[in-house]
């Protein structure tokens, strides 16, 4: 238990650190990596929740795929000239107030809640149930979201290529 | 339509692909098989030598070599004992990598293993194989195949100085004793003379002497001549002439002229560059020669550099030798009248050569005239061909300065 | 815990003769011999490289970016090295028996992209960054046709859990699902059972033919994945010097010289996993001449430990043999013909083996 207890905070704390550099950094990419970093984290404490699946699926979309796109899109805009790529900081005062506001309702809302008093809490899990119920209700009760959704992406990647092929009409080998 | 094509095309890709991966795989795997052996060395004149092997082709080097021919024109070895410091290989040199210290002695010091005597310490004989070119033209020239290629091609070292290879094998004590014996000598001849006071005679004496040297040392060498063919093939610039030298010499038994010969070949870069040279120069070097050939050569030696050559040359004139030299020059005539041998010989041998050889032979024959001066000269006294060559060398000597200055 | 320590141990000493082979075998495709001197027949020359990488002093560019360039190795080197976490070494022997053990293997994997984009882009240099660019690029797309095949897998197996899909492949099935059944080729309709022949008949590749294209196409984007040639764009030696990596040395360079070979070690062990039985024996059981249970151990017992680590790093080191044949046998591909194979090839073939595959399941029960 108490190694549990350490691999929670480790990585609560890496959560909470990396988001927090985030907020400070000036530096695009470095927020970028921050984030990688940041759903690491929240992808560890997931699965001390026992959502296994919910954290892998965090880590291979996320990290795996969104974000290196992000880096990747980064370093593609990024002018080599040297100079590193900054942001400036806009309305500190409003954005501090703002910020410790809805940390305070947060404190709030968690205190209030008394979440373990709460009836599904400690209740046994099984991984097995977890992952096979996940995949029936997904493709029964959920069907028509799930394959909504798969027709979204499959319009979105149409329109991609419809987009990223137009800009080379003119060589005929280009398709 | 198209878009059949362009189907077929992909299937057809795809085909290609398998096929053309499974050749690549099974050619690798064949040769990871065949890895097994190592590939035996073949010669050229082998069967199967243009056969396909597949085994390891790597030889391990230090541990294992490949046979190299024994005839191999790798490393230059000299045979000291059998060197008589002609200093023609120095001469050949296209790159100068010979460097040679002449000490005359005051007589005889011995024979080659072939008969030729011996009259000049070797006081220093060294061979940079880091500047050599592996031309073996030195081998060619050298008259008493001392200087040989060996088969050894491994004399990588860890100090670029231990390319220079030494090979006279004087210790510091004799050099200086023998440098001795001939300054005292040379004193003695001087007073000699200036008892006498009659210098022709000596110098015919020494020109005399040397030719039958020179002609004694041919016999020796002509039988080796047949033997030592390789030598002939690696003379690129006249093998004709030699072949056809050989036989007349044999046949006639007129020795001088095949030794002859060789050398004026060999010296015919010296005839090229005589002329672009002033005739008052090569007057005076040639003048500034012969004193030395009497008096100085010991001094020569040992001042040694081609380098300083104008200014001994100068020096010399300077001293009293000029004076003398003149009384030379005509002495240096009867010279001359070797000259017509030379040709002589030379219409003998066309007779008996092919008519094809007699052809070069009239292109060769203006150099060899104006060679003859010097060739007489240098074969009258084996001390005299450093002479000669010096005004030869002259063109190469200049950027030799520098180098040597900067060396120093 | 003892996983742990068993694979750092042991991916440690493979890398070490990993490298070792891959010298010898491209030195035999080569008519050559190899490493020669150091050790006999040149064994210990990578222990002795090894040594003078770790000696070796650490250069970071000054122009880098450190707080990027210093870490990546090691990130590179974690992402691979969790993907052992999950691994069955055998049928009692695994670090985490998760059971969405393949799925967290493809996701943390996927991190060692990170790794790369640091390394590249934090080297300040435009070998670095290129390398680093084309490696994303082509692990992103290879990821695809990666993916759909461990799905097939998945699809066949009805479970993410690598042990159990291990199991499955095996002659003990029975001991954890007493009422499974398997097929000859799958198909239940031909009635030959195979449950207990075990040996090749059970394995994935042959409990539905299919796999025998699917372990193709996992195989070549496996080798993508692991940035081997002939898809070794992102290293391309001849045109980017060392890609990603051109600025690292000493043990940061080593750190990730061991986070390809482990990578390759680590598709290789999944490639046996889903495709080639894993940790059992390629001999079947015929009739009464027991072969597969003669060759492998029962599960729990020593042989069965013994047995099941043989036959698993045997398989894997073959993979990881024949990766290093096919490198030193075909030319590296262009970024277009690596990006057709990949989406046009690759890709459409995986998505219809995917289709089939779930046809194919239909039969089986």
């Amino acid at each position: 238990m108490e190694l549990e207890a350490i691999l929670f905070y480790f990585f609560a704390g890496i959560t909470a650190f990396s988001v927090l550099f985030i907020a400070v950094t000036r530096n695009i990419l470095y927020a970028a990596f921050a984030l990688i970093l940041t759903f690491i984290g929240v992808a560890g404490l997931f699965v001390f929740m026992g959502a296994e699946f919910i954290a892998i699926t965090q880590i291979l979309v996320y990290v795996g795929g969104i974000l290196v796109l992000l880096v990747f899109g980064i370093m593609l805009t990024h002018r080599l000239k040297g100079q590193k790529l900054k942001t400036d900081r806009y309305q500190m005062l409003f954005g501090f107030l703002i910020s410790a506001g809805i940390f305070g309702l947060f404190i709030q809302s968690i205190h209030s809640g008394a979440f373990s008093n709460l009836p599904w809490v400690d209740q046994e899990y099984s991984q097995e149930v977890e992952l096979k119920s996940f995949g029936l209700s997904l493709m029964t009760d959920y069907v028509l979201a799930f394959e909504v959704i798969g027709i979204l992406l499959l319009v979105a990647l149409i329109g991609a290529v419809r987009i990223a092929g137009n800009a080379r009409k003119e060589g005929t080998d280009a398709a | 339509m198209e878009a059949a094509d362009d189907m077929k095309g992909y299937w057809r890709n795809i085909r290609t692909a398998v096929d053309t991966l499974k050749t690549g795989l099974k050619v690798t795997a064949k040769h990871m098989k065949d890895a097994r052996t190592q590939r035996t060395a073949i010669v050229p004149e082998a069967d199967n030598y243009f056969e396909k092997q597949n085994a390891i082709f790597t030889v391990q080097y230090p541990k294992e070599k490949l046979p190299v021919p024994d005839h191999g024109r790798y490393k230059l070895h000299n045979e000291i004992d059998d060197c008589i410091v002609c200093d023609k290989c120095a001469k050949v040199c296209p790159v100068d990598c010979i460097d040679i210290i002449p000490l005359r002695a005051v007589e005889e010091i011995g024979k080659t293993s072939d008969g030729t005597p011996r009259r000049i310490y070797a006081e220093k004989f060294n061979i940079d194989m880091a500047k050599c070119c592996f031309c073996g033209l030195c081998t060619t020239v050298c008259p008493t195949e001392c200087l040989t290629m060996t088969d050894e091609y491994d004399f990588s070292a860890y100090d670029f100085e231990e390319h220079n290879v030494p090979f006279a094998n004087m210790t510091p004590l004799e050099i200086l004793q023998k440098k001795k014996e001939l300054e005292e000598f040379n004193k003695q001849k001087e007073a000699a003379k200036a008892l006498k006071r009659e210098e022709v005679v000596p110098e015919e004496k020494a020109a005399s002497g040397a030719k039958p040297k020179v002609g004694a040392a041919k016999p020796a060498f002509k039988p080796r001549v047949p033997g030592a063919k390789p030598k002939v093939v690696g003379k690129p610039q006249i093998p004709a002439k030699k072949e056809g030298e050989e036989p007349s010499g044999e046949e006639s038994q007129s020795k001088p002229k095949p030794v002859f010969k060789p050398r004026v070949p060999g010296a015919k870069p010296k005839v090229v560059v005589k002329p672009e040279m002033s005739p008052g120069k090569a007057a005076e070097e040639e003048s500034g020669q012969e004193p030395k050939s009497k008096p100085k050569p010991v001094v020569r030696p040992k001042v040694q550099p081609k380098k300083q050559e104008s200014e001994e040359s100068n020096e010399t004139s300077d001293k009293a030798p000029r004076p003398v030299i003149k009384p030379k020059v005509p002495g240096a005539k009867p010279k001359v009248v070797v000259k017509p041998k030379v040709p002589t010989k030379k219409v003998a041998e066309e007779p008996k050569e092919q008519e094809a050889k007699s052809k070069p032979r009239p292109v060769m024959k203006p150099k060899v005239q104006q060679k003859k001066d010097e060739a007489n000269q240098s074969e009258s006294k084996t001390e005299l061909p450093k002479k000669a060559a010096r005004p030869v060398i002259k063109p190469k000597i200049k950027p030799k300065n520098t180098d040597s200055d900067k060396e120093e | 815990m003892y996983a742990f320590l068993f694979f750092l141990i042991f991916l440690l000493i493979y890398t070490v003769f990993a490298v070792y082979a891959e010298r010898k075998i491209s030195a035999f495709i080569q008519d050559r011999y190899g490493p020669m001197e150091t050790g006999y027949y040149g064994l210990l020359q990578t222990v002795a490289d090894l040594l003078k990488l770790i000696q070796k002093e650490d250069i970071v560019p000054f122009k880098a970016d450190k707080k990027l360039f210093k870490p990546a190795p090691v990130i590179i080197f974690l992402a691979v090295f969790a993907g052992f976490a999950v691994l069955p070494l055998t049928s009692d022997f695994a670090g985490s028996s998760a059971q969405i053990g393949i799925f967290y293997l493809l996701a943390i994997v996927s991190l060692d992209v990170v790794g790369i984009l640091m390394a590249g882009w934090g080297s300040n240099s435009k070998y670095a960054l290129w390398g680093a660019m084309r490696s994303v690029a082509q692990i992103i797309s290879y990821e695809i046709p990666l993916g759909l095949m461990v799905v097939c897998v998945v699809m066949i197996s009805q479970t993410l859990n690598l042990q159990e899909i291990t199991y499955q492949q095996s002659i003990w099935w029975n001991q954890i699902n007493p009422e499974a059944e398997n097929y000859l080729f799958g198909i239940k309709a031909l009635g030959i059972e195979t449950t207990n022949v075990g040996g090749i008949l059970t394995w994935n590749i042959l409990r539905s033919p299919l796999m025998l294209i699917g372990f193709v196409i996992f195989f070549i984007s496996s080798l993508a994945e692991s940035n081997r040639a002939p898809f070794d764009i992102p290293e391309a030696e001849s045109e980017l010097v060392g890609g990603f990596h051109t600025e690292y040395s000493g043990f940061r360079w080593a750190l990730i010289m061991l986070s390809e070979y482990g990578m390759m070690l680590l598709v290789s062990f999944l490639a046996v996993i889903l495709f080639l039985g894993g940790w059992n024996s390629f001999l079947p059981n015929i009739g009464s001449v027991k072969l597969a249970e003669w060759t492998s151990g029962e599960p729990g017992t020593l042989a069965g430990h013994l047995w099941g680590a043989f036959w698993m790093i045997s398989k894997a080191l073959f993979l990881v043999a024949v990766q290093m044949w096919v490198r030193w046998t075909y030319p590296r591909l262009r970024l277009d013909q690596l990006m057709n194979l990949s989406w046009k090839y690759l890709t459409p073939a995986s998505i219809l083996l995917v289709l089939l595959s779930a046809v194919w399941r239909l039969l089986m029960i």
